[in-house]
């Protein structure tokens, strides 16, 4: 009998579960990977949100509207992120993915409520943008990007909490 | 047996998993790299505002006569386009659709040093200005910007 090129089943055996539990750990890891890099995705936005907002330069037609409305805002001020935290929502059946809200905590200029509500909204903009650009789903959403999608999540972004 | 110019398995199935890693990062960074060039170019444009308004208020309080000469850069951040107004309310710097204002002392600006008749002066990439103070009749002062 011809015995070059044969294998035992044992090996077969073991190749077979190895590869099924190496398949397994990668699709948890890839999973796990999309979240994290939106999370960096959207700390990379909340940057580009605070230096917009810190250096006061805005669309002409905001720019206009602050103008009248908002004066304070016209202004630079001093923002820092303070942390970038989520809270995982649950499955969505609307959206086929884990929704998952982003929170944003951040210190600022002495403004009232309404100006901070201002400045918080363009960080949690671009927070949603960096995530859509990242992810390439910017056909998904609307002009807002909210919800900002991943492959298998959802986000959207609660009121920046200003401490 | 024949070797050369094999692979290992291990080899190929590093190399396949730091291609997915690589794939999976890259448009991370250039997300990155977008934000810091759009950052580059607000914080440029502040700076240049800030920058024209010092000068002014620096001449207007100098007095009679005092002058600064300044140089506008040909473009802000990577490759954007801008101009700069100034009037009474301030320096307004303008970009690819977005604007911002740096505040002066209330002064009365013009382009013309023989008419002193109050106008808004546009500054333009690429240029040389300079920025006098100017006594008129009435010793009113008047800060005159005029392309160099």
């Amino acid at each position: 009998m011809d015995v070059d090129g044969q294998i035992s089943a044992e090996f077969i055996m073991l190749t077979g579960f190895l590869l099924l539990a190496t398949f397994s750990v990668a699709l948890f890891i890839a999973h796990e990977s999309e979240l994290t890099q939106a999370m960096s995705a959207a700390r990379s936005g909340a940057s580009e949100g605070v230096i917009a907002d810190t250096q006061a330069i805005y669309p002409d037609i905001t720019f206009s509207n602050y103008s009248i409305e908002r004066p304070n805002l016209i202004n630079p001020s001093d923002i820092k992120i303070i942390k970038i935290d989520y809270l995982d929502q649950g499955y969505n059946p609307l959206y086929n993915r884990t929704k998952i809200q982003l929170r944003i905590y951040a210190s600022g200029p002495p403004l009232n409520k309404n100006d901070l509500n201002c400045l918080g909204d363009r960080i949690n903009y671009h927070v949603r943008r960096s995530i859509c650009e990242v992810f390439n789903t910017q056909n998904l959403t609307n002009s807002l990007y909210n919800p900002a999608f991943s492959d298998n999540y959802v986000f959207t972004t609660g009121d920046v909490q200003w401490i | 047996m024949d070797c050369i110019g094999s692979l290992s398995v291990d080899f190929i199935f590093a190399t396949f998993m730091v291609l997915i890693m690589m794939g999976g990062i890259s448009n991370l960074t250039m997300d990155r790299f977008n934000m810091v060039d759009e950052s580059k170019e607000l914080v440029e444009a502040r700076s240049l505002a800030e920058c024209i308004a010092g000068y002014v208020d620096q001449v207007y309080a100098g007095g009679n006569g005092h002058y600064i000469i300044i140089s506008t850069p040909p473009m802000l951040g990577k490759n954007s386009n801008y101009h700069i107004l100034v009037n009474s309310s301030g320096v307004m710097v303008r970009l690819e659709g977005r604007r911002g204002l740096a505040n002066i002392v209330p002064e009365m600006i013009s382009d013309n040093p023989t008419t002193l008749k109050s106008s808004n002066v546009i500054l333009l990439p690429s240029r040389n200005y300079i920025i006098l103070n100017k006594l008129d009749g009435n010793g009113e002062n008047w800060i005159v910007i005029i392309n160099q």
